[in-house]
């Protein structure tokens, strides 16, 4: 099984010492630009417990776990919005609220401090409380205990990344997420094989939910995160498949002849648009899912495909090349009317909205270099987001803030995140061969409630 | 020729039509009669509207094939053409809207600044001052006296640079006034605007700031008035206008300092 | 040739081709058998030829031979076009001449696009050339039935460099016997 990153490469005063020496792979995020005064942020090192038994042996063991300090700072600092400070800085290692000096956190520098502690419970669950302090108003913002099995360790540190992002930017965080994309080894050798992988938005626990000789593209989540639907070639021919993530059970959608391709959930996950070649050339269709019927909603001899939804549900934007160059599109589905949306550049195609439905991002090709590119409808406002190239597949974090794209590193296909604002990057490889084809999920319950 | 193309056309329209008459019978329907269709459609159907006539077939029917995939191949170029011809005037639509709009917007401030200046001014002085921006202004403050208007600039900016915002602002007025077609009108339209900002009269700044940019569209002062007004628009509340302001300046003077300016005030904006 | 005949003709045959390309329906019933090798250069079609006398079209391993040189099977595209090259056009007469006499051959065509622009977008562009070679194919009076046609997009390239001519080779249609 495959991780994607293990080292955190930041530059600047506040940086984490830690995480570079715990490499054990080639993989690595590499974060190369954030914002230009991040929020400065302690997060200690959790005070760790073991359980005795009564005979003085250990009960449980964090062998193998990372603290939950470092995965919550590395959150923080991926977010861009944040610099962590380096361990080796702090002056103390509070753990509980009477341990709390503000004035040796003030000396530092430090905006915000988060403390807590992990012990192992007698039946194996691990509990974890947290605080979150404002240093500069002495104030305890958070309080908050957390209870689940071992297996949800990295899931409780991505719960408190949340909570405190929340807290401290009025931002939903989402670092609770997932990330399913499609790793592709050997490609062009007849060995090739394509897998559908799922891993932790920070590329963390990846593993395997579909694999095979053959193409596999366009994953799209349902709103509910139980299922993913995706182009697969395993029969020779493009078909769409839908799977469930938990069981792994599939489904074949549609294999029509010609090709079947870029299926997307709807808002309410009732129904999905996909492309369809089946009367003569490719258009887009809407699949009700509950009785599987069909319904085409484009009816062009030029090509129509990549649709998304506007987030009420109520239009699809699509790629189409009827004036000669793809270009995105809008069609109002209540009326069949289409208004063309881009203008600038001779390349703009696979638009996703933000979810203000006043956004949107998509590729855009400049002096001949495919880029992701933002675009404010209403202002009619251009911004090009990313300086790598051959960029493609933008797909948007929940709370719209991020984006993760599929780009090339010295002819290797890799992920890469960049903020809405463009100014916060970094890139996931792979050292397994080319990862591509990103989809990021929507918010999802990665703890149980209680 | 001409004549041909036309039937071709005429031709490659019905055969849309077709298309969609034929594509449009399973327009909804379920997966599985989608199938059956399919292979029903691999049948012959029992009647064909457009059978052609036996005397053409028995007489050419090969050179009726290719004459067929000749006429396909054309087919195929019209309708990249037609794509493309579609591309254009969508791209042309598009302009002209963004031109119309652009244009209101002008006139609207052109109307404003009439008011303004016909309220703000006693009315002897009006009249003198519009006799002057009539053919002859330019000659005549160039013969005129360019020292005068020169030494009226001067006066101002000192007035402004001593801090004395308020004679500054009346200096710069009344440059405008006699001298509308000056050499450094346009400036003095800018640090009249830098001063009703820096006096928190911001509709004036506005009105001030425009005056630069819609009037002078090439003067030196056209960027730093645009991140003016990006600013301006911002206090008033619009940071759609602001921001459309900002971008410009990035856009039409990327290399000013002002596109600087405009950038990080845009990003702190958002 | 008067005005009034080569307008009947040429809607005519507009017709034919609007049920021959978009309700891929059989042409078979429409083009009368035998009249296929008037297609061939005349000097080259005896009425009646020998059965001795070795045949203009040949299918070797998968290879279309017209009088024992192959006949183009790649077709290839400008960027972001569908439109075949009209150098291709003498080829896909070829191959629509010996499908036309061999009935029970059939031809698989792919569409294939190089890798710049989107995936998806590329599986429709790659569709659009096989299908640009199909309706080509069909108007030449070659049966739906005997063509299949698959996009693989961008997913397939035959060279998997990333320069010009990397890019030019991987435009393409590929037509393959069956």
């Amino acid at each position: 099984m495959i991780s994607l990153f293990r080292i955190l490469l930041l530059s600047g005063l506040f940086c984490f010492g830690r995480l570079a020496s715990a490499a054990d792979s080639l993989d690595t995020i590499i974060i190369d630009a954030g914002v230009d005064d991040p929020v400065r942020i302690a997060v200690v090192p959790f005070r760790q417990r073991v359980s005795m038994t009564a005979d003085g042996k250990p009960l449980y063991a964090f062998d193998g776990l990372q603290n939950m300090s470092d995965i919550i700072g590395f959150d923080l600092a991926r977010s861009g919005q944040f610099a962590p400070l380096d361990e080796g800085n702090m002056l103390s290692y509070p753990a509980e609220h009477k341990e709390v000096f503000f004035r040796d956190w003030r000396i530092l520098g430090v905006e915000y401090l988060v403390i807590g502690r992990a012990n192992f419970e007698f039946n194996g669950d691990v509990s974890v409380s947290y605080h979150l302090y404002d240093i500069a108003n002495e104030r305890q913002l958070l309080s908050d205990r957390v209870t689940a099995t071992r297996a949800k360790w990295r899931d409780i540190a991505h719960h408190i990344s949340d909570v405190v992002f929340e807290k401290t930017t009025g931002i939903r965080g989402a670092f609770s997420t997932k990330i399913i994309y499609v790793l592709a080894k050997d490609a062009g050798s007849p060995s090739a094989t394509f897998s559908l992988e799922l891993a932790d938005s920070d590329g963390e626990r990846a593993r395997t939910l579909f694999s095979s000789h053959e193409p596999i593209l366009s994953a799209s989540w349902s709103p509910d995160g139980r299922q993913v639907a995706y182009v697969s070639f395993e029969t020779g021919r493009p078909a769409i498949v839908l799977q469930y993530i938990e069981s792994g059970s599939r489904e074949l959608l549609t294999q029509f002849p010609g090709i079947n391709s870029a299926p997307v959930f709807s808002p309410d996950g009732r129904s999905l648009a996909m492309v369809l070649s089946r009367d003569g050339n490719p258009e887009i269709y809407v699949m009700n899912l509950a009785d599987r019927r069909l319904r085409r909603m484009t009816r062009h001899h030029a090509i129509d495909t990549e649709p998304s939804w506007t987030p009420d549900g109520q239009n699809l934007v699509f790629t189409s090349d009827r004036g000669g160059k793809p270009q995105i599109y809008q069609l109002e589905m209540s009326t069949n009317f289409i208004e063309r949306l881009t203008f600038q550049g001779d390349y703009n195609a696979r638009a996703r909205l933000l979810p203000d439905g006043r956004h949107l991002i998509f590729v855009h090709r400049r002096n001949g270099v495919f880029h992701i590119a933002w675009q404010d409808l209403e202002r009619d406002v251009l911004r090009v987001l990313t300086q790598t190239s051959l960029d493609e597949s933008p797909s948007l974090a929940p709370n719209g803030t991020m984006l993760i794209y599929a780009t090339q590193d010295r002819g290797k296909g890799i992920l890469a995140v960049v903020s809405i604002d463009g100014r916060v990057k970094y890139r996931l490889p792979s050292s397994s061969g080319d990862v591509r084809e990103p989809s990021w999920s929507p918010f999802i319950r990665t703890l149980s409630e209680g | 020729m001409a004549r041909h193309l036309v039937y071709v056309l005429c031709a490659a329209s019905a055969a849309h039509f077709a298309l969609d008459a034929a594509a449009a019978v399973p327009v909804e329907e379920s997966v599985a009669e989608v199938r059956e269709n399919r292979t029903e459609e691999r049948r012959p159907p029992p009647t064909r509207p457009f059978t052609a006539p036996p005397t053409i077939e028995a007489e050419q029917p090969a050179q009726g094939n290719q004459r067929l995939s000749q006429l396909f191949y054309q087919l195929q170029i019209l309708q990249q053409e037609v794509q493309e011809l579609r591309g254009i005037a969508e791209e042309q639509t598009y302009k002209l809207n963004r031109l119309a709009r652009d244009q209101q917007e002008q006139y609207i401030d052109l109307d404003r600044r009439m008011a303004a200046l016909r309220s703000n001014s006693p009315t002897p002085a009006v009249s003198g001052s519009t006799s002057k921006a009539g053919g002859f202004a330019s000659t005549t403050t160039q013969v005129g006296g360019s020292g005068t208007e020169r030494d009226a600039y001067t006066a101002a900016f000192n007035l402004m640079k001593g801090r004395q915002f308020e004679e500054s602002a009346t200096a710069f007025n009344q440059l405008i006034v006699d001298y509308p077609n000056g050499q450094y009108t346009p400036n003095a339209f800018y640090w009249l605007g830098e001063l009703y900002l820096t006096n928190v009269e911001t509709e004036k700044a506005r009105q001030s700031f425009v005056q630069v940019v819609n009037l002078y569209p090439d003067h030196q002062k056209v960027p730093d008035a645009l991140y003016k007004l990006g600013v301006v628009y911002h206090r008033l509340g619009d940071a759609q206008e602001s921001l459309r302001y900002l971008d410009r300046v990035r856009n039409e003077h990327p290399q000013s300092s002002a596109a600087g300016l405009a950038e990080t005030y845009a990003s702190e904006l958002q | 040739m008067t005005q009034h005949w080569l307008r009947s003709f040429l809607l005519m045959m507009l017709a034919g081709l609007v049920l021959a390309g978009c309700t891929t329906t059989s042409s078979e019933t429409e083009q009368p058998q035998g009249s296929d090798q008037a297609q061939d250069p005349p000097d080259t079609a005896p009425p009646e030829p020998p059965p001795v006398e070795k045949p203009d079209y040949e299918l070797i391993d998968g290879v279309l031979k017209y009088r024992d040189s192959p006949v183009s099977q790649t077709f290839l595209f400008d960027y972001d076009r569908a439109v075949i090259s009209p150098a291709d056009l003498s080829e896909l007469e070829k191959h629509a001449a010996y499908l036309n006499e061999n009935r029970d051959k059939k031809v698989v065509l792919e569409g294939h696009c190089d890798e710049r622009g989107t995936r998806e977008y590329n599986l429709a562009l790659g569709e659009n050339r096989s299908n640009a070679v199909r309706g080509f194919l069909i108007s030449a009076g070659v049966s739906a039935s005997q063509i299949e046609t698959v996009s693989y997009g961008e997913e397939r390239p035959v060279d998997p460099g990333h320069s010009d001519a990397a890019w030019a080779r991987n435009r393409r249609a590929v037509l393959i016997y069956r």
